[in-house]
């Protein structure tokens, strides 16, 4: 094992060349484009033995990896925003094809109007297609969560996209502990599909299901999906046992006895680690829960670290227009018809990447506290007079 | 409840969030966003040299004239070509075209069909009685001209429209030389000849026939004149060595076709030997072959190595005319003084000559025997170099001159022909006009200004994809029976609107058409159309050298300069 300084681009880089991944198709969009350069290089110069496909668009770039995983061998692209949302229809194909294929998204704003800062609305737009989603605070995260997001997608066969924050994880720096390969040989074994695309074994797949089994193949998908929560929660413990570090899909902080849990997801997390410090400090019940896993969503993690607290402050670096935050709707849908369940408090925060400081998640837990029941379904963090 | 804390950061339901604009809008002009300072190439707009301006001998703007032609303007067009050559009427029937040849349009499908184009264009005028126009400033300085052929007819035009009172000598009666006695009415009617010379006239040109350089007339009869442009042309037929050359029944090609061309010629008939694969051999043919007789043209290469032009040689087939390739007359053998027959020897192709093709050699034991009454010699002709030895030195049988016609004798400049060597109309034409500008610059102290070669428009510069695919223009022949029944034109007119239509197949390479590609390419909204001078200025404050314009036009009309060579 070796520590070496990296970028979040470059962790993924490194976690794909360590996956072994066989096809690599890309179309280079900021700020994911880190991922894939230095991934061209390391297939250049042999670092990688993988096919690098060059192509004119992202909806390509996910065919590509759609036949490139039809045929058995591994794939993986990178992609952003307005790249992600070019791929949206392949997306749901490749989720239906049953295709374990991993893709890094570097969350950055949707436009209009440009934007190409940290703000998870593109993924989270994504989150119908059937894609399992992982979201991460630092870059030794996104190195150890490619790895596992393989090894869970071809268990349960569905594709996994993982998710990080544009610039803070992108484009920062951190020390980031590289496994050696056979460890990670050890923990990831080779893809090996069930049916694959072959001339000497010649089938046809994707086609008009005879009998009328469309509903069926949408039950065995939703099952799949419901078993990947458990398959995620063995893939943390053994990653764990295996490189010693461990990331649950749902990671609580400090959490224990909170009368206030913060919850969100990404960078914000590192940030509010800070801050429920402090309160603890100063003797305040408050804790921070960390949403790792979004999909599947893993309802029992939830309510079993939620349920016990008086006040939820979620915050969401994302929206959907005419609802409110994506996290804390879907935290208040599992935690409906419970008794005694926690007022749930949804903060708007961050939006195209403006910060989220110390102060600001600090002010949140204040207006948490200050009363019983939120003024408002949602409550804007930092808006400009 | 806690009492409100105080935030340092506002946490608000929206109702309490200021309102503002609804979408990111600049509340200014884009123009605010000065662009052009990232700029390290300027797009700018040039006229550049097309191929078929390049290549054609005359000097002719084939592009200016064609575009003229699209929009329907045949007069202007006329007038532009006119410019360089007096003759478009002869030249859209006779001209071999090079300017078809280098045509960029063949990325997409066909040349443009220049020469029908300039026929019909030639045509529109003479039926609209177009006048010359007035010759700019008289000076009236006397000039002579000796030959009345294309390269003499091209100087007098060039000479007498700068204000010069030209007087041309000819041999022959009538002025037009080869293009009057030498090709036939069925390819060049005569009428349209003497329309255009006609404008000559018309400005003033006068004409001496009958008056032979050397015999009729000499250095004293020049003495009257400021200048003298020598283009005598190449008349004199080749002889060949083959024994028997001097039978009654064996003529020279060209002393034919000036007799039928003077006089008209008498019914023949029989079986008739053509020695030779040019023009001259074509127009021996096809005139026998109208006057009666059964020719066959026998030529000691390939039919792809005869100078004669594929459409001359197609027709001359279509006729009814034999060709006998790679086989050479060795005698021409009589009965009673008279040609009987032609013997000959087949050739095989050997190893190549000066000029790169495979020079003809015998295949010993193969001779063969062609019964003719008649044959005729067209291996080429020579200048008559002797005549003008008072006025003119000679070297290499052609009169000694510079591309200008300065011969180094002060007053006396020669071209043409008798000059060039080149052996065909148009660059006769092209010779007479640079003799024309040699000769009024020595008038005033002036010399003839090299131009550089531009460089041309290359294929590459065209985008073919702005285009779309049009079929060229293929003009109707009359009917084999009725051609060949006499000497009407073979080759028919295209209508105007057919003219029209196949101008507007030019890419008009190198010029700007103010098609607009550019100004709706620009990303920065920085072209804009001049309408005051035409064409388009580059607003250089948001241009920022991105070269979408350059790339995207259609016709290689723009360039990018880096900015510090400016």
């Amino acid at each position: 094992m070796t520590t070496k300084v990296m970028e979040g681009t470059h962790a993924i880089s490194h976690a794909v060349t360590l996956s072994r991944a066989r096809v690599i198709a890309a179309y280079p969009i900021t700020p994911s484009s880190g991922v894939v350069e230095l991934l061209s290089e390391m297939c250049a110069d042999g670092r990688l033995d993988a096919r690098f496909v060059a192509v004119e668009s992202e909806h390509s770039a996910l065919a590509t990896c759609a036949g490139a995983s039809q045929t058995g061998l591994r794939a993986f692209t990178a992609t952003s925003s307005h790249g992600l949302a070019y791929m949206h229809e392949m997306l749901h194909w490749c989720a239906g094809a049953r295709l374990p294929i991993v893709l890094a998204d570097v969350n950055r704003a949707m436009g209009s109007p440009w934007n190409i800062f940290a703000d998870q609305s593109d993924s989270l737009s994504q989150r119908d297609t059937g894609w399992i989603q992982y979201y991460c605070e630092n870059n030794q995260e996104v190195l150890d969560t490619i790895i596992m997001a393989f090894r869970v997608a071809e268990q349960v066969l569905m594709p996994a996209m993982v998710c990080l924050d544009a610039f803070f994880l992108s484009h920062t720096s951190e020390p980031v502990a590289i496994p050696d390969q056979k460890v990670v040989d050890g923990y990831l074994p080779p893809f090996a599909p069930p049916y694959g695309l072959a001339p000497d074994d010649p089938r046809a797949f994707g086609g008009l299901p005879s009998g009328d089994g469309y509903m069926e193949l949408r039950a065995r998908m939703e099952r799949s999906m419901q078993d990947a929560v458990g398959v995620a929660e063995t893939a943390a413990h053994e990653f764990a046992d295996t490189f010693g570090r461990y990331h649950p899909i749902v990671e609580t902080y400090r959490s224990e006895d909170a009368d206030l849990l913060l919850v969100t997801s990404g960078t914000i997390a590192g940030t509010a680690r800070a801050v429920v410090d402090a309160r603890r400090d100063a003797g305040q019940k408050v804790g921070m829960v960390k949403i790792r896993l979004f999909r599947p969503f893993p309802f029992a993690a939830i309510r079993q670290t939620l349920g016990g607290a008086k006040k939820l402050a979620v915050i969401d670096r994302n929206l959907s227009f005419g609802h409110g935050g994506i996290m804390a709707s879907e935290i208040r849908s599992a935690l409906c018809n419970r008794p005694s369940a926690p007022v749930v408090f949804s903060y708007i925060a961050g939006l195209g990447g403006r910060d989220v400081t110390p102060a600001a998640i600090d002010d949140v837990i204040s207006a948490t506290e200050a009363v019983d029941r939120p003024e408002s379904d949602t409550l804007w963090v930092g808006l400009k007079e | 409840m806690s009492p409100r804390p105080t935030l340092s950061v506002s946490i608000r339901a929206l109702e309490r969030a200021p309102a503002g604009t609804p979408m990111s809008v600049s509340l200014r002009s884009t123009r605010d966003l000065a662009t052009g300072n990232w700029r390290t190439f300027r797009p700018t707009y040039v006229t550049r040299p097309s191929p078929c301006n390049l290549d054609c001998p005359a000097g002719t703007d084939v592009r200016a004239f064609l575009a003229l032609a699209a929009e329907g303007d045949a007069a202007a067009a006329w007038r532009t070509i006119r410019e360089h050559n007096p003759l478009p009427g002869v030249c859209g029937r006779v001209c071999y075209h090079p300017c078809e040849h280098a045509c960029n349009r063949v990325a997409l499908d066909e040349p443009i069909a220049v020469h029908a184009i300039e026929r019909a264009v030639a045509n529109e005028a003479m039926a609209a009685n177009l006048s010359a126009g007035p010759p700019a400033g008289a000076s009236q300085t006397p000039i002579a001209v000796v030959g009345a052929g294309p390269a003499g007819l091209s100087a007098a035009h060039h000479l007498a429209r700068r204000g010069y009172a030209v007087t041309v000598f000819d041999e022959m009666p009538e002025p037009g030389g080869m293009l009057r006695y030498g090709i036939p009415a069925y390819r060049l009617p005569r009428a349209v000849l003497d329309g255009e010379i006609g404008l000559l006239r018309a400005m003033g040109v006068r004409f001496e026939g009958g008056l032979r350089f050397g015999r009729d007339m000499g250095a004293a009869g020049l003495a009257d004149y400021a200048a003298t442009f020598v283009a005598i042309g190449a008349q004199r037929s080749k002889r060949g060595r083959t024994p028997g050359e001097d039978l009654a029944g064996v003529r020279s090609g060209v002393e034919f076709l000036r007799e039928v061309n003077a006089s008209g010629g008498s019914r023949t008939s029989g079986p008739v030997v053509v020695i030779g694969g040019g023009n001259t051999a074509l127009d021996t043919a096809r005139v026998l072959r109208r006057l009666g007789a059964r020719p066959t043209i026998v030529y000691r290469r390939s039919r792809e190595d005869m100078p004669a032009h594929p459409d001359e040689i197609a027709q001359a087939e279509t006729e009814g005319i034999e060709l006998v390739f790679y086989a050479a007359p060795t005698a021409f053998v009589g009965e009673n003084g008279r040609l009987a027959r032609v013997e000959l020897q087949r050739m095989r192709p050997g190893a190549p000559d000066a000029s790169g093709r495979p020079r003809p050699e015998p295949i010993p034991g193969s001779t063969f025997t062609l019964d003719a009454r008649e044959a005729y010699t067209a291996i080429g002709e020579d200048v008559e170099t002797d005549a003008l030895a008072e006025i003119v030195e000679a070297a290499n049988g052609r009169l000694r001159a510079d591309r200008w016609g300065r011969t180094g004798h002060r007053a006396i400049f020669a071209g043409g022909d008798a000059a060039t060597g080149a052996g065909t109309v148009v660059e006769a034409i092209g010779s007479g006009r640079r003799a024309a500008e040699t000769i009024d610059g020595y008038l005033n102290g002036r010399d003839p200004v090299e131009a550089g070669e531009a460089e041309r428009v290359p294929q590459s510069d065209v985008n073919v994809f702005y285009f779309g695919r049009a079929a060229r223009v293929r003009p109707g022949l009359m009917e084999t029976g009725d051609a060949i029944g006499g000497f009407t034109e073979v080759v028919t007119d295209l209508t105007w609107a057919q003219a029209t239509a196949e101008a507007q197949r030019c890419l008009t390479c190198g010029s700007c058409t103010t098609c607009d590609t550019c100004l709706v390419f620009c990303p920065d909204a920085a072209i804009e159309r001049n309408p005051l001078a035409g064409g388009y200025t580059i607003d250089l404050t948001h241009c920022k050298g991105c070269g979408i314009c350059v790339e995207e036009c259609p016709r290689g009309a723009m360039v990018l300069v880096p900015e510090e060579q400016r």
